[in-house]
């Protein structure tokens, strides 16, 4: 896998490289910026997971065995309490700081146990991330690996909410459960949610090691998760074996231990994360060079038929007129995008405050119901939980919905392009005999599909939404640093023993009763209102940058459509006056170039095609 | 009980129950009080609660010393179990409605096997087992059914036969919080401290412990260190205070295992001590076929008595040369589990208090049932246990140990409020241990401590600083002083007094 991996890599750095230097020819500096980005994008691609779990489930000691490196702090007694983010370097180099690239500053190696472990409780503000590079081959493509702090109790954890933020962002999510006992429903309903925000899930169920009935454990969790409605596998660990594995050369050690198993699915991971991004880069390299193609068989048509020059620069000049149009205020794509994402920003923000309420509801008739001595103590876990799943679903509404707008621009801008290339494309206006479908390309595909994909915007959804959302592993760590929702104390819970330890329910039921239950609807409230103020803030934030982006990336392809019309304008142009000896020679010229330029359009195309055939991500 | 009053107040209980018991007679809360005076010669009841594999049976088998309690999941761990001393090895099971039966009780592997026979664990109100035993000679206990996670199974929490229902008496006088090792942070944490099934319980009759310590860490041979030190850090969380008086670690399969081991386990440890390290990675490859010194059947037996960390662990011990025969190797495991801690906890903490406990309890059970079902004599009767309610000076200290603990009553500094709880009888009633004195120190030095103690609260109570709480706190700990000083033989202090006044005359 990892071979024909490379091998497709090496395939489409190649073609990249080509139509930049046909593009730098054809001085078409613009398509040429475009594709080097593109190819840098290819080989710094990264491909996030996550590794999350309860507190103690040996999440640490996944990352360090797997790595073979002790990157992670691991402790009996002291946990994980920062995100830690473990990327590829050619040497061992540690930074922390702020949640944001550039915030973070390089720090000796041997502090990072104290930087991962500090108490959340005690220490202030300090390194919301921990980032380490490590040389090792299995980081090389771009993996990064993100050990998490332990969520107790699932959803019902403060600190679900951010790692759940940063599960819709991350490419794979690695859920870390112990062979000491089955899942828990807490672990259960958190996999549940996992599994709806991030495509690809394993379950490892760790220290298989230290308990003999691991078998059994293993068997009744893929039974829990059977009836929850998920079909996962639960790959057994043992670092231990691991570990010992690699220390003596025991190869039975090593296959015992379920590494490389887990090594193989993140390697899958990569691959199909990494086959997105090439499927970019291609459509990006067969989008350059059609554009290319498109211009010298302009050229060529002026060169062989001067007779209807007229008509090829009214179509152009039309074609000019409506790429304007593409790149201006007044475009469609535009205004759907605009139309879309202010219906989107009151959609999600109804949808918050009404799952909020729902939450307030059920929290009151709670109070109202509970026995404070009994129920009153799981009133804040229990608050957490419904809170955390109803972001988590927020979450979810927002992705979807984001993916939609994205889709719907993608289209509309598609039909307005195609028909501009359409225009534009005076070969085809002017002489449908020579109306080649490989310039346009991927004609078998519907046409909207084939417009985008032409556009080398195929990957539009979950990579253009995905992409904002947190895609990035700068992105990512925002997310899972930001949302530290305040804790709710009730001011009653410690008044309560003493309350009730020498009465009985049913004689303080009076006012002293009702004013603890007001205080605590009063607390309840306060954080409700808190976490939607958070919320709200976040998702808005959330649809700025969507909107943003997907206006940068279509006004960046009309831009070049534009300069693409232009410059089959000019070429027009400079060709009439040229006389009849140049001409013949010229003719020649663009003949063999058009031919080469053919040739590698058609490679493009064809290895797009097997990209996409491939890909299910990327074809959807 | 070594505070004045002591006398007295077994005996005002003793009445004031006997005059309820009138009042009551009749109705069909007349059990109830008849039921309350009984309770008051028998053993104290501790009840082991905690969540599912959270090692509460292990536990129990441990504190007993035999294999009583069923580990493993089958029907007779959804009931509560009672183990009690008694005249011969025999189990009842209580039908929620109907008479006890006597239900068969087999020996299985050195293993205890229950038949219900025609019973369905559901019907049942509880199962109790009767083995003559000197370590259920003052304490019985209660193994209570495991409840499942938070969350999942809110509504199908109707464990309810431990509760105190209004007007009844609480079933457990005292209650061990088993948890696994958490995150302070964790949902779970508190919860493990806080049970529904017992309400009457206040932070001065609930211990927590720290189960499963020799798991701590991924089953390192220190892990049962780690868990010490883990434990001492739940001690300090103000919320865990205001739950139970202390927390322990226990690791009870070591204690088992130590308790069980034969001559032969510990020359089949010795000879595994011997064999490659690569042995003891797996718990697979231990219990697996190959070409070990010791026999594949005797080495599966070894991991299921004492777990992968307890053949690490006693591996360790051997090949260091710090154990050299069975005897000093289930000495060492016994030690190491923390059991002996947890057992003198029980002893000095519930069992000697445990007439005060019990006392607490039914004044509070008779307090409820007045208002439950109310009487005529309702009134006088309240009032009655008012009385003893405030006027017992050891219930007095009690409430204000748990105040203390729970944050009702809150002193200026942390170190305060340690000298306060260990007056107030912490960590034992007596004397010395209420002094922070050795076991052994000669009476003169309790009555110099008693008297210095007494001093220096006086002067804390009447300083002009002393907010309300100190001075409620101060005027407790006087009478316990002075009580204190009652207590020890008297005669050194007349001739002190007249030593003064004569001077002084």
């Amino acid at each position: 896998m990892p071979n024909a991996q490379d091998a497709e890599t090496a395939r489409v750095l190649a073609l990249v490289d080509e139509a930049v230097h046909e593009a730098q020819g054809r001085r078409r500096d613009d398509l040429a910026t475009r594709l080097v980005a593109e190819r840098r994008r290819v080989l710094r691609g990264s491909c996030a997971v996550l590794v999350v779990g309860e507190f103690n489930k040996g999440k640490s000691s996944l990352v360090n065995a797997l790595l073979n490196a002790r990157v992670c702090a691991t402790d009996a007694d002291v946990a994980t309490a920062v995100p830690t983010v473990v990327r590829f370097g050619e040497q061992l180099t540690v930074a922390s700081g702020g949640a944001d690239d550039a915030a973070r500053s390089p720090v000796d190696p041997a502090d990072t146990e104290a930087l991962q472990t500090r108490d959340d409780r005690s220490a202030p503000a300090g390194a919301e991330v921990v980032e380490v590079a490590v040389p090792r081959e299995l980081l090389r493509d771009g993996l990064v690996l993100v050990d998490t702090p332990g969520m107790g109790g699932g959803l019902a954890s403060a600190h679900a909410a951010r790692a759940l933020r940063a599960l819709a962002g991350a490419d794979a999510v690695v859920f870390v459960t112990d062979a000491s006992q089955e899942l828990t429903a807490p672990e259960v309903e958190l996999l549940r949610r996992v599994a709806g925000l991030c495509r690809r899930v394993l379950c490892v169920l760790t220290k298989l090691d230290l308990y003999p009935e691991w078998r059994r454990i293993r068997d009744l969790d893929e039974a829990h998760l059977r009836t929850a409605g998920l079909r996962l596998p639960v790959q057994p660990l043992s670092s231990a074996l691991r570990h010992h594995g690699l220390r003596t050369g025991d190869r039975r050690a090593v296959t015992d231990s379920g590494y490389p198993r887990l090594a193989a699915f993140l390697r899958g991971t990569v691959a199909a994360t990494g086959r997105q991004g090439l499927a970019a880069a291609a459509a990006a390299a067969h989008s350059a060079l059609s554009q290319l193609v498109a211009e010298l068989a302009t050229a060529r048509a002026a060169l062989t038929d001067p007779a209807r020059q007229r008509e090829q620069l009214e179509a152009l000049r039309d074609a000019q007129h409506r790429a304007e149009e593409l790149r201006g205020g007044g475009s469609r794509w535009l205004q759907l995008l605009n139309d879309r994402i202010g219906d989107l920003t009151s959609t999600v923000d109804f949808d918050l405050a009404m799952r909020i309420r729902a939450v307030r509801k059920e929290a009151f008739d709670r109070l109202e119901t509970a026995d404070p001595r009994r129920e009153w103590v799981e009133l804040e876990p229990w608050l957490h939980e419904r809170v955390n799943a109803a972001l988590a679903d927020h979450l979810r509404l927002l992705r979807d919905q984001a993916d939609e707008v994205a889709d719907e621009v993608a289209g509309r801008f598609g039909e307005d392009a195609w028909r501009l290339r359409a225009h534009a494309d005076i070969v085809r206006v002017t002489d449908q005999r020579e109306a080649a479908p490989d310039e346009i390309g991927l004609a078998a595909l519907a046409a909207s599909r084939a417009s985008r994909v032409e556009l080398g915007i195929a990957a539009v959804r979950g990579g253009s939404t995905g992409a904002v959302l947190s895609h990035a592993v700068g992105l990512l760590v925002v997310a899972v640093a930001s949302v530290p929702l305040a804790p709710v104390v009730f001011p009653t819970a410690a008044l309560l023993g003493g309350l009730f330890a020498r009465t009985t329910y049913r004689a303080a039921r009076t006012a002293q009763l009702r004013a603890l239950r007001a205080e605590a609807e009063r607390t309840i409230s306060l954080h409700l209102d808190e976490v939607e103020m958070r919320a709200r803030r976040d998702t808005r934030d959330s649809l700025r940058r969507i909107h943003q982006h997907l206006r940068d990336v279509f006004a960046g392809h009309a831009t070049e459509l534009q300069a693409s019309v232009h410059r089959n304008l000019e070429t027009l142009a400079h060709t009439v006056r040229e006389d009849q000896q140049g001409r013949q020679e010229r003719l020649q010229r663009a003949d063999a170039e058009l031919t080469r330029l053919r040739a590698l359009a058609g490679r493009a195309e064809a290895l797009l095609g097997e990209l996409l055939g491939t890909g299910p991500e990327a074809a959807r | 009980m070594t505070t004045s009053g002591s006398e007295a107040l077994p005996a005002r209980l003793r009445a004031l129950l006997a005059t309820v018991a009138a009042a009551y007679a009749g109705t069909p809360s007349a059990d109830v009080v008849a039921a309350l005076l009984i309770r008051l010669d028998e053993p104290l009841r501790v009840a082991i609660a905690g969540r599912l594999k959270a090692g509460k049976s292990t536990l129990l088998n441990a504190l007993i010393g035999e294999r009583l309690a069923a580990t493993d999941a089958g029907e007779c761990t959804r009931v509560i179990a009672w183990y009690e001393n008694g005249p011969a090895e025999r189990a009842w099971a209580h039908p929620r409605d109907g008479a006890r039966r006597q239900i068969r009780m087999d020996r299985v592997d050195e293993r205890t096997v229950l038949q219900l026979g025609g019973l369905r664990a559901e019907d049942l109100d509880r199962i109790v087992v009767e083995v003559p035993s000197a370590r259920l000679e003052r304490l019985t206990l209660i193994d209570t059914p495991g409840i499942g996670s938070l969350s999942a199974d809110v509504s199908a929490r109707t464990v309810d036969a431990l509760n105190v229902v209004d007007g009844q008496a609480p079933v457990a006088d005292a209650v061990l919080y088993l948890m696994r090792h958490l995150h302070a942070s964790d949902v779970g944490f508190l919860e493990a401290f806080h049970d529904h099934q017992f309400l009457g319980v206040t932070p001065v009759n609930a211990i927590g412990l720290l189960s499963r310590a020799d798991e701590v860490g991924g089953g390192r041979t220190d892990a049962v260190e780690i868990a010490a030190r883990i434990a001492a850090n739940y001690r300090q969380d103000p919320r865990v205070r205001g739950l139970v008086q202390t927390v322990l670690p226990v690791a009870g399969l070591l204690a088992e295992a130590g308790a069980g081991l034969r001559e032969r386990d510990h020359a089949a440890l010795r000879a595994l001590a011997g064999a490659d390290e690569s042995l003891l990675l797996s718990a697979d490859r231990f219990a697996g076929d190959d070409g070990a010194p010791v026999d594949a059947a005797v080495r599966r037996e070894l991991l299921a008595a004492m777990g992968l960390t307890g053949v690490r662990l006693s591996v360790a011990l051997i090949r260091a040369g710090l154990v050299r025969d069975a005897g000093e190797l289930a000495r060492e495991l016994r030690r190491r589990s923390g059991l002996d801690e947890v057992r003198h906890a029980l002893l000095s903490q519930f069992a000697d208090r445990c007439d005060l406990l019990k006392a607490q309890a039914a004044l509070h059970t008779v307090e409820r049932l007045l208002d439950a079902s109310p009487v005529p004599q309702g009134d006088r009767l309240r009032a009655q246990v008012e009385g003893i309610l405030a006027g017992a000076h050891e219930l007095v200290e009690l409430r204000l140990l748990n105040d203390l603990r729970t944050g009702v009553v809150q002193l200026p500094d942390p170190a305060l409020v340690e000298e306060a709880e260990v007056l107030l009888g912490r960590a034992g009633s007596g004397a010395r241990s209420r002094l922070g004195l050795p076991a052994d120190a000669p009476d003169d030095a309790v009555r110099a401590g008693a008297l210095a103690t007494l001093r220096l609260w006086q002067r804390r109570g009447e300083s002009p600083v002393a907010d309300a709480a100190v001075q409620r706190v101060a005027a407790v700990l006087r009478r316990t002083c002075e009580g204190l000083l009652g207590a020890t033989a008297a005669p050194v202090r007349r001739p002190l007094r007249t030593l003064r006044t004569s001077s002084g005359a």
